[in-house]
């Protein structure tokens, strides 16, 4: 395992690439790419997401970013790893490119077409199931947002992963608290989500999602665990640029001048 | 007699023995032959329970690791309750999955509005990459079924729910591969319809007077089979019967696909009309109050040869 100043860096080379995308896009969710960023990174490096050992250009494990909009965070990884090619990413925004804001399954490494919430962690189940039918020990990782806890099939999927001890599913929630129209827990309470999500039989975990030291060490033990699990992370939306940190308005891209755009690359620097 | 869904459900379990991919996800919904496929083949085997949006989803997930998947429920739930689930998990990646919906028109009529599956056609030929098919018998659905598991795809196969004896001329693989059967040969009037409506008019006609009246079984209503719009070309007047509403079902379907073509003919469209039915009495009374009884057939008929 890599040192902590590793990953560190590379959640700072994947802030730093795709604010740069979404500022050629002029679109792009930062607030929740951002707070995923952290976890997104643990993930792959930390080799949780393995290879697949007769082609390294494949993953053996599987992704699901549910939170849709989110998806790009990976895609530096992705590129970084040779799964998706560099000229992909390059042309993105420039010339023909396979990738978007809202991932497909056309996009290498891309393992479900998300975007719509709450679909996820069905998907996921569907994989571990078929995983686990075919006696196979891949993993399947799904991200999932605080703010899908409001769709009921949500429920109906930790319902059904629950009762067929799917262990080979990792659940990561990224809550970072903000929703569009405001906080979470004034909007609508989800609140304790730990609690609830234990309720249905889970294993729950709970660390800072901008920890690299907690976010590996938990991820570990889910991993070696013979039991359903789910990380809650807490992160912090926007998280490495201050002027997007812990606001709702940055769920959505929004114009900024060149001084602006300064101060943020500054803050990814 | 016939129950289609037991017709469709052990063609698929005697290629599910071979097939090992074959799978069969069910949100408690039963049928003798789905007993016999989850007693012996349980491995290929998933109660989803009552939760449409996860078997759905979960489908997806099978799906993606080359499953050629089954999702079995009461037809008003596995269409309508789902319906993102089928455009944004099975549709939006073209995966194999097929969902059989058990039970369309006013099949559960005794059950009330909420067990009808009457608006169904219409959405799900409106999700893209839809196949959408329906059995007018039980021999039907067993090469619905035998189809699905030779050319997996993203589909969807409809089935009565009531038993019925199988119409003539009975249906061949090549009928239903080419998405139509023709039932009667004719040129002043071609009805075009599908399900528990095809043998309903069939017995209209028989007997009857009229004369040079084709029927079509249209198994394959989404996509319309073009050769359907060059059988239509060479009849006078065409004419749709359907246990749907009003907007988007099979009538639709067939005029979207003339009027692709350049084809413009008279087209009378004989549908449920635009409402629930809350009355009791059972299919045969709705159908009646719906102005889909025999006799509502006939006159239609009669006024459309007399014009």
């Amino acid at each position: 395992m890599q040192n902590l100043a590793f990953y560190q860096a590379k959640a700072q080379m994947v802030r730093r690439e795709i604010f740069e995308k979404f500022v050629l896009l002029q679109q792009g969710h930062p607030g929740s790419t951002f707070s995923m960023a952290d976890i997104a990174v643990a993930l792959y490096y930390g080799n949780f997401v393995r290879k697949d050992p007769k082609d390294s250009s494949r993953l053996y494990d599987k992704v699901i970013v549910s939170k849709g909009h989110a998806t790009s965070c990976i895609y530096p990884i992705l590129v970084d790893l040779g799964v998706i090619p560099t000229k992909e990413w390059e042309n993105w925004g420039r010339d023909v490119s396979q990738l978007r804001v809202f991932g497909n399954v056309r996009i290498p490494g891309i393992d479900a077409t998300s975007g719509s919430l709450g679909h996820g962690l069905g998907i996921a189940a569907g994989f571990a199931m078929s995983f686990k039918r075919r006696k196979s020990d891949r993993r399947v990782f799904v991200v999932i947002s605080e703010g899908e806890l409001y769709e009921g099939s949500i429920w109906e999927s930790l319902l059904f992963i629950n009762h067929h001890r799917l262990d080979n599913i990792h659940i990561i929630l990224d809550r970072n608290e903000l929703i569009i129209l405001g906080n979470t827990e004034s909007c609508l309470r989800l609140d304790p989500i730990k609690e609830k999500i234990a309720s249905f039989g889970f294993q729950v975990h709970e660390c800072n999602g901008h920890d690299f030291g907690a976010i590996l060490h938990t991820l570990e033990q889910m991993t070696s665990s013979q039991h359903p699990a789910c990380l809650v992370a807490n992160t912090v939306k926007g998280k490495g640029v201050k002027m997007m940190e812990n606001k709702a308005q940055w769920h959505y891209w929004n114009p900024l001048s060149e001084a602006e755009v300064e101060l943020c690359r500054k803050d990814l620097q | 007699m016939k129950h289609q869904r037991d017709e469709f459900i052990t063609e698929l379990f005697n290629r599910a023995k071979q097939d090992r991919d074959v799978f069969l996800l069910s949100a408690d919904f039963g049928a003798p032959a789905l007993d016999q496929f989850r007693d012996q083949i349980p491995e290929q085997f998933i109660h989803c329970g009552i939760s449409e949006q996860n078997m759905i989803d979960m489908a997806a997930g099978l799906a993606l690791d080359g499953r050629k998947v089954f999702c079995y429920a009461m037809a008003p739930f596995v269409s309508l309750r789902c319906l993102e689930q089928h455009k944004c998990a099975a549709g939006m990646m073209n995966l194999s999955v097929c969902t059989v919906v058990a039970g369309v028109g006013l099949g559960y009529a005794d059950a009330g509005p909420t067990h009808y599956a009457t608006e169904d056609l219409a959405c799900l030929r409106a999700i893209v990459n839809s196949h959408v098919v329906t059995a007018s018998d039980g021999e039907v659905a067993r090469l619905l079924a035998a189809d699905a598991v030779e050319r997996p795809k993203f589909s969807f196969v409809r089935l009565d729910r009531h038993p019925s004896a199988d119409l003539s001329p009975g249906a061949t693989m090549e009928d239903i591969r080419r998405g139509y059967r023709i039932m009667r040969k004719g040129k002043r009037l071609a009805i075009v319809t599908q399900g528990f409506m095809l043998s309903r008019t069939l017995a209209v006609l028989e007997g009857s007077a009229f004369d040079d009246v084709a029927v079509i079984d249209l198994i394959q209503a989404k996509p319309v089979p073009s050769e359907l719009v060059d059988i239509l070309a060479s009849c006078n007047v065409i004419m749709s019967i359907e246990e749907q509403t009003p907007s988007g079902g099979l009538g639709s379907a067939v005029l979207e696909a003339m009027v692709d073509r350049g084809m413009i003919k008279p087209f009378h469209r004989l549908t449920l009309p635009e409402r629930y039915f809350s009355e009791n009495g059972g299919r045969m009374k709705l159908l009646e109050i719906g102005k889909l009884a025999p006799e509502d057939i006939a006159r239609k008929i009669e006024t459309i040869l007399a014009s």
